[in-house]
């Protein structure tokens, strides 16, 4: 008796490896999009957002600070529904099979980018309803703004944000046996991620995950007379703070804070991939949060 | 209850202890000492870190009720809610230190006694009780996050954002409501 | 060993009746898994035979005293396990080893079936010692008792479940498919354990080895769609295909059921063909005849 199977040497065979990847991707994508939890942060997101308006009265920059971690519930859900994903690489399943667990982790991966789509869109929605409000409030007289906008830089960090959201979920979800465990850390990660002023302190800043913009930057004593200092600062000063600031928007800042979470989200993925590829991921994410580090290190005034 | 029930519950309490994943209690604790003494560094109020610790922590307690040998050990005469009453005991006592070592290390707090994170736990614990059993624990360990999550994005003032400080603001009464339905679902 | 379809069950153990349940029914959603079953049980190995989705595993769920049934009334031990109290007396005297059990893998299996034996109220240690040292032994892991469960392979995990269901030398011993992942020499150590155990007890066994039953079993029930549709011995089940089985060389379209069994040969059961001649039935034949004429 003689049969011949087609190998996947052949051109036969390669273009069913390629067509493998795809149908994984989608398979996997449907299931991750099914799950309720991601669009439930969503839905908490924005009625977060929408509830951040400036108000008389308010501490100089509040409502602008507020606006960006409207976005940790929507992180958060990402990472439940991707832990959830790549918890199931825990059981093995088909272990002959000739998709190896490192191409579905790939696969698992390449199904969560659609949510990178939707922190992009969430970003969006940031910009459109700031423009509705018309702006926010920045600083106080006389550095005073009532337009402020956040910045295509600032804005570009939920989409960063998004993919340490899925990296987040995929390193827990495959390393943590249990996924009522992975719950709670989740969710103190990304809550505590939230609290973007534990970040204040200028060492601790370039390690912030949600970073908030402005940045103070002390430019005199109280008794400093603010109509000195250049027109076109905004200002913050007693009795919000113990001197004058300068409440600096940095754009560099937040390009090279982006770095440092694609670093992050690198190592992340590191520990949530199989043995084959996880150096290489590794040694990426070190150079590029050691860059982001540096380079905001830089930057800061 | 029989003095052998009580015999065995105590003599259950050391592999029940080792039967514990201690690991994701651990990190949770480490994580949140660390992110409490910067808190304690910004020198602003800590209140919405113990907060988050304070759902993080019930989560973590709540999460320990997994039992991976439930079905085998499901018609044992030592109930399902002694053998979960005994892992709450454990990982309780760790985590009300926990608690306190955090309270002293946090600057400023105004809710500083065990009153939201029993409440946050036991609203959980009585979540695992009866939701279908498939689920039970994940929706439990969820509940404390949830409750929290909401509160926090929930417009001040509003009737959501009041129903769900209850836990906050009236712990106590969280606590027994929550340990009433525990009561009522103790044989499932 | 008695088992019948409508028998009124008896209140305690002393008439030999270990298991009574009548009109037992249970439903999830709008799938009735478990459709009025009745069933009296005395000491001895029944064997639960059915194809997947029969009901075989709510039913032992249900009386193993995890799930209570919807309907109809149940006695274990002459006890109403609806009480909380007479359940908890049941399983002092209960064993369960359910379909897929889960263990803690960081423990030894002398800790698990220790810790087992404690949360089965067996409070005195040395005779918990001895006790579990015996029933590993008695699975053939005496060698092996002091390893990580998690470095042991799954039939010896499986065995270890199998140890914790038998310590304290249960009366009742309700086994979900207790040969799952068992070699056959494993098999043949569970059958001599089994046949003890059914000296002083009940033993209800699911599986879907026929083999198994006409080897272990005094008596087969099998089950379909949540019903109990046939009840014998494993001979009479066998029986039940005699002058229904017959070998040829080409599919018999007028057969209830068709399958190889060798290169060109196929048998069938169903009507004979006249002028055929009827092979030897066996518990297989029978357990295919019962369930394809209780649809």
């Amino acid at each position: 008796m003689s049969t011949t199977v087609p190998g996947l040497t052949s051109p036969a065979g390669r273009t069913i490896r390629r067509r493998v990847l795809p149908a994984l991707v989608r398979t996997e994508s449907l299931r991750l999009l099914r799950n309720p939890v991601p669009w439930l942060g969503l839905a908490l997101s924005v009625w977060a957002l929408w509830t951040t308006v400036p108000e008389p009265g308010e501490w100089p920059g509040s409502s602008y600070e507020g606006v960006t971690p409207t976005v940790a519930p929507l992180l958060f859900g990402i990472s439940v529904a991707v832990a959830t994903t790549f918890h199931r690489g825990r059981t093995e399943v088909a272990p002959a099979a000739p998709v190896q667990e490192a191409r579905r982790a790939l696969a698992r991966l390449l199904a969560a980018l659609p949510f990178l789509v939707v922190t992009a869109g969430f970003a969006a929605l940031i910009g459109w309803r700031e423009h509705d409000l018309g702006g926010l409030w920045l600083g106080m007289e006389p550095g005073r703004t009532t337009e402020a906008f956040h910045t295509v830089a600032e804005l570009s960090q939920h989409v960063a944000l998004g993919l340490v959201a899925v990296a987040l979920g995929a390193a827990l979800g495959r390393r943590v046996s249990r996924l009522a465990a992975v719950l709670p850390a989740l969710f103190v990660l990304w809550f505590v991620a939230m609290t973007y002023w534990l970040f204040g302190a200028r060492s601790v800043t370039p390690f912030s995950v949600i970073q908030v913009q402005p940045v103070p930057v002390p430019v005199g004593p109280p008794s400093t007379d603010p109509l000195s200092l250049p027109a076109d600062w905004l200002l913050v000063g007693p009795p919000h703070t113990s001197g004058w600031d300068r409440q600096l928007v940095s754009e560099s800042l937040a390009w090279w804070h982006d770095v440092w979470l694609l670093g992050l989200a690198l190592l992340l993925l590191a520990v949530a991939w199989p043995s084959e590829g996880r150096r290489r991921l590794a040694a990426a994410g070190l150079v590029l949060a050691v860059l982001g580090v540096v380079g905001q290190q830089v930057v800061i005034p | 209850m029989t003095a052998a029930m009580t015999a065995a519950t105590a003599q259950a309490v050391v592999p029940t202890a080792r039967a514990l994943r201690w690991a994701p209690p651990a990190g949770v604790a480490v994580l949140l000492l660390l992110v409490v003494g910067l808190a304690g560094s910004s020198g602003r109020p800590a209140d919405t870190v113990l907060a988050i610790a304070a759902a993080g922590t019930a989560a973590t307690v709540v999460g320990g009720l997994h039992d991976p040998a439930a079905a085998l050990l499901a018609p044992v005469p030592v109930s399902a809610m002694r053998r979960r009453l005994l892992r709450l005991g454990l990982l309780g006592v760790p985590a009300l230190v926990l608690w306190w070592v955090l309270v002293s290390m946090a600057p400023m707090t105004v809710h500083a006694g065990p009153g939201p994170l029993l409440a946050l736990a036991a609203c959980g614990v009585a979540v695992a009780v009866w939701a279908p059993e498939r689920v039970a624990v994940l929706l439990g360990a969820a509940t404390p996050v949830a409750v929290l999550a909401v509160d926090r994005v929930a417009p001040a003032g509003s009737t959501v954002a009041e129903v769900l400080g209850w836990w906050l603001t009236d712990p106590w009464w969280v606590l027994g409501a929550a340990t009433l339905v525990c009561a009522a679902g103790r044989h499932r | 060993m008695t088992t019948t379809a409508h028998s009124t069950p008896s209140p305690s153990t002393d008439s030999g009746t270990m298991l009574a349940a009548d009109g037992i029914t249970k439903a999830f959603g709008s799938l009735v898994a478990v459709d009025d079953v009745d069933l009296t049980l005395g000491r001895g190995i029944v064997g639960l035979l059915g194809p997947n989705g029969a009901g075989k595993t709510t039913l032992l769920r249900i009386l193993a005293t995890v799930l209570a049934p919807d309907r109809g009334t149940l006695s274990l031990l002459g006890m109403d396990p609806a009480s909380p109290a007479a359940r908890t007396e049941v399983r002092r005297r209960l064993g369960y080893l359910p379909q897929s059990p889960r263990l803690y893998g960081g423990f030894t299996p002398l800790e698990m079936v220790d810790y087992v034996a404690i949360l089965k109220e067996h409070t005195d240690r040395a005779w918990r010692r001895r006790e579990a040292v015996a029933v590993l032994e008695a699975v053939g892991l005496g060698d092996r008792m002091h390893k990580r469960i998690r470095t042991l392979s799954g039939g010896m995990q499986q065995r270890v479940a199998l140890a914790a269901a038998l310590i304290g030398s249960p009366d009742l011993l309700v086994l979900d498919e207790p040969a799952t992942g068992l070699d056959p020499e494993q098999r043949i150590a569970l059958r001599s354990v089994l046949a003890e155990t059914a000296h002083r007890g009940c033993v209800v066994l699911s599986t879907h080895n026929t083999a198994e039953v006409a080897a272990l079993c005094q008596h087969v029930l099998v089950m379909d769609a949540g019903r109990i549709c046939w009840s014998g011995t494993p001979a009479e089940l066998a029986g039940v295909a005699e002058g229904r089985v017959w070998e040829s060389d080409v599919e018999e379209p007028t057969a209830l059921r068709s399958w190889l069994t060798g290169p060109g040969t196929r048998r069938h059961v169903g009507t004979l063909p006249s002028g055929t001649t009827p092979a030897v039935p066996t518990v297989d034949d029978g357990y295919l005849l019962v369930t394809r004429l209780s649809r």
